[in-house]
């Protein structure tokens, strides 16, 4: 089995990168692979606690929490975090850490695989 | 962990997107890191704009001097230029122009590639 890094930039309420990146996180996850995901820009918008779209019978978070649940790693960079006034992602569900670029490193150095979206 | 090539590509326009500026610093820390990864930098797409003369690199400088004492330049792809009418004469001379077959013969190289 092996490890699949995902980089996604983008955040939860302009485009849909974050469901096809959750989808394909999930579905190697039941497969076996471990799945690190690094969230870069506007990406660290995803994982925020009380985000709501009443329209969606599933929020985007929602999807990154079960990701967790199901054993992903998932990092955000802090640059990008506190640049975005997160607060070292004080309001980001459980299981997700803020970190910097050695990380990141780290992240391309682990991965059998890596995407970008 | 592992030492990796990676290939840094930037896509996207140096106005409207910071991409630019986000991707440098990422190079640097993938080339920092204990992994001490290899780093290819390559501005293809709209991204090559950042390669013009007179553009203003103030808030990524720090990050490219850096990269380039590590050893890592700058390249912009030919094509990329071409279809966006760009005259390689109106490239920074700190770009290396690279063509889409040399870029091509190098991905094959890379353990991953990321783009911003």
């Amino acid at each position: 089995m092996g490890i699949l890094g995902i980089m996604l930039t983008d955040g939860p309420w302009q485009t849909e990168r974050w469901e096809t990146v959750t989808k394909i996180a999930e579905s190697a996850l039941d497969k076996g692979h471990e799945v690190r995901l690094f969230l870069f820009l506007d990406g660290v918008y995803n994982p925020i606690k009380h985000q709501n779209f009443p329209d969606f019978t599933e929020q985007p978070v929602d999807s990154f929490k079960r990701l967790t649940e199901k054993g992903a790693t998932i990092v955000t960079c802090g640059i990008c975090t506190n640049a975005r006034g997160l607060q070292d992602g004080k309001e980001y569900v459980d299981n997700i850490k803020s970190a910097g670029l050695p990380d990141y490193s780290e992240f391309l150095g682990d991965a059998t695989s890596v995407v970008t979206f | 962990m592992a030492s990796n090539k990676i290939m840094v590509q930037f896509l996207n326009r140096p106005f409207g997107t910071i991409h630019y500026v986000e991707g440098l610093r990422a190079s640097l820390g993938i080339a920092s890191g204990w992994d001490e990864h290899e780093v290819y930098l390559l501005f293809m797409g709209e991204g090559v704009y950042y390669a013009l003369k007179g553009v203003n690199r103030t808030d990524s400088l720090k990050y490219i001097h850096t990269l380039e004492k590590l050893g890592f330049g700058l390249n912009v792809e030919r094509e990329s230029l071409q279809e966006l009418g760009i005259d390689e004469s109106d490239i920074s001379e700190e770009f290396n122009i690279v063509s889409r077959a040399e870029v091509f013969e190098l991905m094959k190289e890379q353990d991953f590639t990321v783009d911003f």
